[in-house]
């Protein structure tokens, strides 16, 4: 049961969190918001954006903040499973004798940064699902638990697509957000060009430990969500599918594969969190619907008659939004 | 404090709302009830208007209770869900599902909860009568009183419309077959009636002129008093002896019974004075000359006579045939 004290200790580290990574990101305040959203919430994170928007250097600054260790791998069409996951190598004993020994693989660290995730094989991709997933990696027959908390921030290049490998549905589904990082603004870069003239180190400093985070997370996840709002969510995520309960008119002519029920847990997950760092003791309909584009954009796999009207995910999830409201919130 | 508690102003507003819904949805079903109840008696000319008024009032008044509390009285939850719209982002709704729920974070919720209601007056709270009820409402309502209002109208000139008496008299010696005394809706016809002159009497024609012994007036639209005329014509001579002789002083005088044009072939006139009849001997039926030109020995006119009698005794009307055989008759006797 939640106290008094962790409400309040929650909304400080919160405060502290955003203040210390908006030391080393100038502007981009709602990706920093859904990446701690989804940290706190226990998710993992994709960001996709062009080369040079400051992906790399969020992730590296939330390992600060959250006082982490960090692992970068730097995913390429040459990198093998076992460069991520580790693997047995043949050591000779003080006894004369050889036997395997296990090499963890970078994998074994907290934050995870998978860059440019695309690049790698679907082989090594897989090496990963396990990991996002049950938070063990299995070597050999035999599972080894990940250090908690752990999370997988990985980014992808929108358009660099030679060379790539797209993310199979199942690695896909395995992140709790996708988040779109854009361009900075015009004041944003000028802000960004002017800081990183003086230095390019990153000065975010620690707001909280892993282990206040596994407490913030609990915390999170005592905010009661009313049985309409909970109902909502769910339509929301079954409306993605074009044959369903309660499927929408948008998801029946242009979705292909809908959000599978992990899109519906990451909605209460995340909305809970949410709901408490704005300082709110319920989850509201707002909460479920600004979630409902990073947790659904990356689920829903469009058919061809979007692709050919030019129709992005997020357009669908709009026409959801305003469809399920419709229907529903009244 | 429960939520009721809590929410009993927003609730009440909430009430009003569900009461003018009730009441719309009532009188939506009473006018639609007024509608086909008043096309009804329209079409089978049924004068029914109070019955569909009061339909009307039964279906308004039962279906609006009916309806207030099987379908639009709020409950806390709703209220709650309605208070939340106004910015409340579900507070409300969700401390009212928290309701005995003694944790920290209930407590908190419930504070925050109560703590955003204070910003909200019932009165933000507006009345959301769908628009397209009101559309349907004032459609029925104009083409349900319109029906009635048409219905009634139609009614009241059923029930006002001017009634004429109709008087056939008899000057003279003679009779009127058919319903001597009638009263008739304007516009509408009278039963036939036929002037039948008595023996030695000929019918000459009506007073107004009109000369047919049968008579059917149409579209009255007034009273009609009017007379049959009958004038007494000269006894018939024994045209066998003197067809010049017709001051009826001849050898052959009729009897009493004697010279009645109308009377039928086969019944002898003045068989009750045989004695007569052999003193005068002059006149028989075969021998009927009325105008001194035309025979009307045969049976055609007693035939015709017989028949249009029967068709008058059985309220149909007169074919043209008979009409005209006795109308030549007619003529015939008015020379």
């Amino acid at each position: 049961m939640a106290t008094e004290q962790e409400i309040i200790k929650f909304g400080q580290q919160c405060e502290d969190i955003f203040k210390q990574t908006s030391r080393d990101m100038i502007g981009q305040k709602d990706v920093i918001e859904g990446a701690i959203i989804a940290m706190i919430a226990g998710g993992n994170v994709l960001l996709e954006g062009v080369p040079g928007v400051g992906k790399t250097r969020l992730v590296r600054s939330l390992g600060r903040v959250f006082d982490l260790p960090f692992s970068r791998i730097q995913f390429t069409p040459d990198l093998m499973p076992a460069d991520v996951t580790g693997t047995n190598i043949i050591v000779k004993q003080k006894d004369g004798n050889s036997a395997f020994n296990f090499q963890p693989g970078p994998i074994f660290s907290n934050i995870i940064l998978a860059d440019e995730i695309n690049r790698a094989t679907p082989k090594t991709q897989s090496a990963l699902l396990e990991a996002m997933q049950e938070h063990t990696v299995t070597v050999m027959g035999v599972s080894r638990k990940l250090p908690e908390p752990f999370f997988v921030l990985a980014t992808q290049n929108p358009i660099e697509q030679d060379g790539t490998y797209p993310l199979p549905e199942a690695q896909m589904d395995r992140f709790m957000f996708k988040l779109i990082v854009p361009n900075p603004g015009l004041g944003e870069l000028r802000e960004i060009v002017n800081m990183t003239q003086k230095t390019m180190a990153e000065v975010a400093d620690r707001a909280c430990t892993g282990e206040e985070l596994l407490k913030m997370r609990e915390t999170a996840n005592q905010i009661p969500v009313a049985s309409d709002v909970l109902d909502y969510a769910m339509r929301l995520a079954n409306a993605t599918h074009s044959v369903s309960e309660c499927s929408s008119e948008a998801a029946r002519k242009y979705i292909r594969i809908g959000a599978s029920p992990r899109a519906g847990q990451a909605f209460i997950s995340a909305a809970k969190v949410k709901a408490l760092i704005n300082g709110r003791f319920n989850v509201a309909y707002s909460d479920i619907e600004e979630l409902a584009y990073p947790i659904l954009r990356h689920r829903i796999k469009m058919n061809f008659e979007a692709i050919a009207e030019r129709i992005s995910p997020d357009d669908v999830i709009k026409m959801i939004l305003e469809e399920i409201g419709r229907k529903y919130k009244n | 404090m429960d939520s009721k508690t809590i929410l009993k102003n927003y609730y009440s507003r909430l009430a009003k709302e569900s009461f003018i819904k009730s009441l719309m949805w009532g009188l939506l079903i009473g006018f639609s009830m007024l509608l086909i109840s008043a096309a009804v008696c329209w079409f089978v000319a049924f004068k029914g208007i109070w019955l569909c008024i009061v339909l009307f009032a039964v279906a308004t008044a039962g279906a609006t209770p009916i309806l207030y509390y099987k379908v639009f009285k709020p409950t806390v939850k709703k209220t709650a869900k309605r208070t939340d719209a106004l910015g409340l982002e579900e507070r409300l709704l969700t401390m009212t599902e928290l309701e005995g729920d003694n944790s920290y974070i209930a407590k908190r919720q419930k504070e925050d909860a109560l703590a955003a209601l204070k910003k909200v007056s019932s009165k933000l709270i507006k009345f959301a009568i769908p628009v397209h009820l009101i559309v349907t409402l004032a459609i029925v309502a104009v083409f349900g009183t319109g029906m009635t209002t048409a219905a009634a109208l139609r009614e009241v000139e059923e029930e006002v419309k001017p009634q004429y008496s109709i008087s056939y008299r008899i000057q003279g010696s003679g009779s009127i077959q058919g319903e001597v005394s009638q009263e008739v809706e304007e516009g509408e016809s009278t039963i036939p009636v036929m002037a039948m002159p008595d023996e030695h009497w000929v019918f000459v024609g009506w007073s107004d002129g009109y000369a047919d012994p049968y008579r059917l007036d149409t579209e009255i639209s007034d009273d009609i008093e009017v007379y049959a005329l009958f004038e007494e014509m000269d006894q018939p001579e024994n045209l066998d002896e003197d067809p010049n002789d017709n001051d009826g002083e001849g050898e052959g005088e009729l009897g009493e019974g004697e010279g009645n044009p109308f009377q039928l072939p086969d019944e002898k006139p003045g068989d009750e004075n045989e004695d007569e009849k052999e003193g005068g001997g002059a006149y028989e039926d075969k021998n009927q000359i009325i105008d001194g030109e035309t025979y009307y020995g045969d049976s055609n006119f007693d035939n015709a006579y017989d028949d249009a009698m029967d068709d008058l005794s059985g309220d149909n009307d007169m074919s043209d045939d008979l009409k005209g055989i006795i109308q030549d008759y007619y003529d015939t006797i008015a020379k």
